[in-house]
């Protein structure tokens, strides 16, 4: 929980018994000035895992891109290489949607998609967008879903660094370490005090030797993806004392979090499987997923956040991620 | 310190200038002039009446009162019929013969009945506007503050000074003041000389002054004389009332939203009074169960204040004051099962005693402890986990302050001033189960002290000046850690430690300060000022309203003061005998040493706060203009500014100048009222403003599936323009000698202008369905709204 997120809760207090007062609140057109495009970079490579980078634009507000127009938005045809503090490199190549329609079905893909936070509504008679991503060759990708083999994948205390130059030759780069895996001890749940069917699932934590050490979270239940929950980041800084032991509840993610009802929000539900993706990672990540998780507009109750990326010459991110996984069955 | 070496010569010269000017007249004065000195007391309480005229009759002779009341007049040995006149009562002249012996003379002026029925009492000397070497002073009455219309029925000092020329509002319905381009932080609130830092009630809505208990309103938003100092934008100097010496009574008023009620009277008739006033609001009463049948788990937020004040006189040359002010704001929600909550209790605590000796007729020293302390929590649970965040300041101070009247032309004022702060960053507590663990940041300590002198001189009949000099320190010290962290991996790689006292960061200057009016007659006078200020403490906020999270910071070895330079001009004219005032001011104010949060920073109790500043430069100009009517069944004002305000950073909008988020290019007020008869008097203010700027996403991208904002440049974009009716009327119930009661009707936004409060972008729909769609929408606060008050007094 940060200052943001505490005056954001105000604001939004306000706005609603303002609202309650009012109902005050009308569309307007507004002129906003021109602005330069620019190169998005969504990027990571994990523990034990090959590298994944979607490269797209941002575009205007109010522009002619639609936002459903998911595949407007790729740069195509781009030169990636990602390198390691070993002088190891390797060049990915651009693996589209449509490449793997003859390995897999709509549904697998459509699952693909929700990996990397992408969930098309599939019927019989959409698409699946043709979604593209900088990664290893397809044989080879193959290879590694069904093996677990691949060229190169994340090794925790090494740094990384990813180098792109685009067809019109913009260059971008961006370098990120990962930090050696500190996993939790476990986890617990117990059922909601008032409401039985709900389960609250806490994970147990030893808060190393030395703090410092930052953290980006996601949960998921039964055989749904893994969301990002509202405060998925977090700084051992904040207890202040190093080597003692820690209970922190998890918060249940969703996919689309705001539909959500208030009372239930963020309990998982007995009977349910949750599995905790739980990720070290470097300040600059913390304070990416922070800026993303904490920037509510230009109200009077706070400032807009300009997401603080690590890439030069992008918008975006390029990270690593050392990964932890602990699951449990909220079950009697 | 840069340039210091200039500030140096500077000062050497004003301390030799003042000198000169202080101690030449008196030495070279051939015939000992004997003093006549006193207080000016208002009759029916015995309250010390504050800027009375005491004036030597039929000579251009006179002084005005000080805070105290007290003045004094140094005079050759004769016969003088001395007058002591104060607007809205009864003058008083007696006749004196001095002849080798100092004479004390103190006035008490009644309540003129017929003058009240037929004019505004104001307080002010007539043309003291004009004749008084202040520059971009404002005062304001309480009486008038009761007159105007008021939101929700509570009448607020700052809302009132808001309608002024170069103060504007922090937006819709909010009473933090912006002076001259300037940030509310930057103003020094004072209540009875203690620091009041965070203004605001109901997350800025109303102001922390209650008006039952006010005695006296003061903005100085233009040069700052010496003796005031710590800020650089302006001072709002608060005086409360004292307390009826003479006979118990009491007041109040029921609004809509809150309560007032005050009692006062001697402890001893003549010698001693009390005075308590209490406020609290009921709104939590009226709007929580609404909420709650609407399942909503918000809860209105609530407030009382209480002001107390003790005043005595021990002895003919000896006043005892002691006051204090503590107000509590609550602010809190959670589910309905108890397991989510989240509570948000803050307040201002402030307490002074003071000690007024008079040691000779020609020195007054006013001696005053202070202790203000302001704090911040923030208490939320989930199930089993706790988190508890706490910030605050706390002041421990002494000042004295000398008024010595050399001779009749010059009055002068020196002292000092010294303040331990105690600053509580962003503590962090955690809590699960029976564990506890904090974020472990260390309170910050400073030392602030200050030496001041000033001399206000007639040195013509049409010539006056106002020449002072303070010199500030500030010492941020120990005890105390520094950590300093790694960039990239977040880890600590150094610690710096001090012990009780010793400094951290170490800052001094001098801040020289001069007016000076040239009268062109009686009616009309051109003023000019500058003045050096510097601030060593910061209030850097994420918001533009007040609220109870802003966090105060020291000035430390990374955030180093903000210092400014403001230069003003003005020409007051005043028309057929002082009924109507004019003038027009225009002003430059030079911004050096900015602070704002960098972008993207992320305040989570994880790091120091200053680690995540950043430092610019900025600058303000403007043109006030103002007309008042001051007497008669109609009067009012009309104010207009015209002003731009900009800032710079190198780290902030790729290093291009942006407008100040509160840059207001048009800000216009007018006010009337008018007495309709005995029973009736009626109000209406109107006020108009540019469109407040804000910063809007230009830009979109997805990251992880959800849309990200790519943000313009900084306030690049102005919404659109402000403007409101508010009337109010109040019909006199009864008026004697045993009783008063009127009840007060308000309408704000007469004529219900949906005035923009901020702008959002609206996204409907989902992407993966294919069907999201973005607008953008204009989110208004307060439709027309009708409220009602009644107010007593017995």
């Amino acid at each position: 929980m940060s200052l943001h997120n505490i005056q954001r809760s105000i604001g939004l207090w306000v706005i609603a018994i303002g609202v309650l007062v009012s109902a005050c609140e009308k569309e307007i057109t507004i002129n906003l000035p021109d602005s330069q495009s620019s190169y998005v970079v969504e990027g990571s490579i994990a523990s034990g895992e090959p590298p994944f980078v979607f490269l797209t634009t941002s575009q205007p507000f109010f522009g002619s891109q639609s936002f459903n127009d998911l595949e407007g938005l790729f740069v195509h045809n781009a030169t990636m290489t990602v390198s390691d503090d070993a002088g190891d490199s390797t060049a990915l190549n651009e693996l589209c949607i449509n490449d793997l329609a003859g390995f897999l079905t709509n549904e697998e893909l459509a699952l693909l998609l929700e990996e990397f936070g992408l969930a098309p509504s599939l019927t019989d008679s959409t698409e699946v967008p043709n979604v593209c991503v900088y990664t290893l060759p397809v044989n080879e990708l193959i290879d590694y879903f069904t093996t677990g083999n691949a060229s190169v994948v994340g090794a925790e205390g090494r740094s990384y660094t990813l180098d792109i130059t685009t067809e019109e030759g913009s260059r971008m780069s961006a370098v990120d370490y990962m930090v050696p895996a500190i996993s939790p001890d476990s986890l617990t749940w117990e059922k909601n005090s008032t409401i039985d069917t709900l389960a609250v699932v806490y994970v147990h934590l030893t808060i190393p030797d030395f703090i410092g050490n930052q953290i980006l979270y996601q949960t998921a239940r039964n055989d749904e993806p893994f969301y990002r929950p509202t405060q998925a980041v977090w700084d051992d800084r904040i207890f202040g004392v190093s080597g003692v032991e820690f209970s922190l509840p998890l918060e249940r993610a969703y996919a689309n979090p705001q539909g959500e009802d208030i009372e239930t929000f963020g309990y998982f539900v007995v009977g349910d499987t949750v599995y905790l993706e739980w990720s070290n990672i470097t300040r600059p990540i913390y304070d990416f997923w922070s800026s993303i998780q904490n920037d509510g507009g230009d109200t009077p109750f706070t400032a807009p956040v300009q997401v603080k990326g690590n890439v030069e010459g992008a918008l975006g991110v390029w990270a690593c991620y050392s990964h932890n996984y602990l699951d449990i069955i909220c079950s009697n | 310190m840069k340039k210091r070496s200039n500030s140096y010569c500077l000062a050497l010269f004003l301390t030799v200038l003042l000198g000169f000017f202080l101690f030449c007249p008196t030495s070279l004065q051939a015939q000992r002039k004997i003093l006549v000195s006193g207080y000016v007391l208002e009759g029916e309480s015995s309250e010390d009446l504050i800027g009375a005229v005491v004036q030597v009759e039929n000579t251009d002779i006179a002084v005005v009162t000080n805070t105290y009341g007290y003045y004094a007049l140094s005079l050759l040995p004769g016969s003088y019929r001395i007058q002591c006149s104060f607007l809205g009562l009864q003058a008083a002249a007696e006749e004196v013969n001095l002849v080798d012996s100092n004479v004390v003379l103190n006035f008490e002026l009644a309540s003129d009945e017929d003058f009240l029925q037929e004019v505004v009492v104001t307080g002010e000397r007539e043309d003291n506007n004009v004749s008084s070497s202040d520059l971009g002073v404002l005062e304001v009455e309480t009486s008038t503050v009761k007159k105007l219309p008021a939101l929700f029925g509570e009448a607020d000092i700052l809302r009132t000074l808001q309608l002024m020329p170069g103060v504007m509002s922090s937006g819709e319905g909010n009473s933090g003041l912006y002076v001259r381009g300037s940030g509310p932080d930057q103003n020094l609130v004072l209540l009875d000389n203690a620091t009041v830092y965070n203004p605001g009630h109901l997350l800025g809505f109303f102001s922390v002054f209650n008006s039952d208990a006010i005695k006296s309103t003061k903005l100085i938003k233009g040069t700052m004389p010496s003796e005031y100092g710590g800020r650089i934008s302006s001072v709002l100097d608060v005086s409360m009332r004292e307390g009826n010496m003479q006979e118990f009574s009491a007041e109040g008023g029921i609004g809509a939203i809150a309560s007032r009620f005050t009692v006062e009277g001697p402890l001893k008739k003549d010698k001693a009074s009390f005075l308590i006033s209490n406020r609290i609001t009921y709104l939590p009463y009226l709007i929580n169960p609404v909420l709650s049948k609407q399942g909503n788990s918000g809860r209105i937020p609530s407030f009382f204040d209480v002001n107390i004040k003790i005043n005595a006189k021990l002895t003919d040359k000896d006043r005892l004051f002691i006051s204090s002010y503590i107000g509590r704001d609550r602010f809190a929600f959670g589910s309905s099962d108890g397991d989510f909550n989240f509570e948000i209790p803050w307040g201002n605590t402030t307490a002074t005693m003071r000690w007024n000796h008079q040691f000779k007729p020609r020195l007054f020293l006013n001696t005053t402890l202070v202790f203000n302390d302001y704090i911040s929590r923030v208490n939320a649970g989930f199930q089993t986990f706790r988190f508890k965040l706490q910030s605050g300041i706390r002041d421990y101070g002494v000042k004295g302050h000398f008024d010595y009247y050399p001779s009749v032309r010059h009055n002068a004022r020196f002292g000092y001033e010294y303040i331990f702060h105690r600053f509580t960053p962003y503590q962090v507590e955690l809590g699960s189960g029976d564990e506890d663990f904090t974020n472990d940041l260390d309170p910050k300590w400073a030392h602030e002290g200050a030496i001041y002198f000033r001399d206000e001189w007639d040195a013509t009949s049409w010539w006056k000046l106002n020449l002072g000099l303070r010199a500030s320190l500030w010492s941020n010290v120990g005890p105390g850690d520094r950590v300093y962290y790694d960039e990239t991996t977040g880890l600590p790689v150094d610690t710096v430690s001090k012990g009780r006292n010793e400094a951290f960061a170490t800052y001094y200057g001098l801040e020289p300060r001069i007016s000076m009016r040239f009268l062109l007659n009686p009616q009309a006078s051109i003023k000019c000022g500058t003045s050096l200020n510097r601030q060593y403490m910061h209030l850097v906020s994420q918001s533009t309203t007040t609220l109870p999270t802003d966090l105060w910071v020291p000035s430390t070895d990374r955030s180093k003061p903000q210092t400014s330079v403001q230069g003003s001009i003005g020409y007051f004219q005043n028309f057929k005998d002082n009924a109507y005032e004019m003038s027009v001011e225009g002003y430059y104010r030079r911004l050096w040493n900015q602070i704002e949060y960098a972008e993207g920073a992320n305040d989570d109790g994880t790091q120091e706060t200053e680690d995540q500043f950043v430092y610019g430069d900025g600058y303000a100009y403007g043109a006030e203009f103002f007309v008042k009517k001051r007497y008669g069944k109609l009067n009012g004002w009309v104010g207009y500014t015209l002003s731009w305000s900009e800032r710079r950073f190198d780290d902030i909008n790729n290093g291009m100048p942006f407008r100040a988020k509160f840059d207001r290019r048009h800000d216009a007020s007018v006010v009337v009222m008018y007495d309709v008869n005995e029973k009736w008097d009626v109000s209406a203010t109107w006020v108009y403003g540019s469109g407040q700027n804000t910063t809007l996403p230009v830009q979109w991208y997805f990251i992880a599936g959800e849309v990200t904002n790519v943000y313009g440049p900084r306030n690049d974009y102005r919404m659109a323009a402000y403007h409101r009716l508010d009337l109010s009327a109040t019909m006199l119930l009864r008026d004697d000698e045993k009783r008063y009661s009127a009840v007060s009707l308000s309408v704000y936004n007469a004529y219900n202008r949906y005035n923009p409060y901020f702008i959002y972008y609206d996204f409907q729909g989902e992407v993966s369905a294919g069907d999201l769609e973005v607008s953008a929408k204009q989110a208004s606060l307060f439709p027309i709204l009708f409220t009602g008050a009644w107010n007593f007094k017995f």
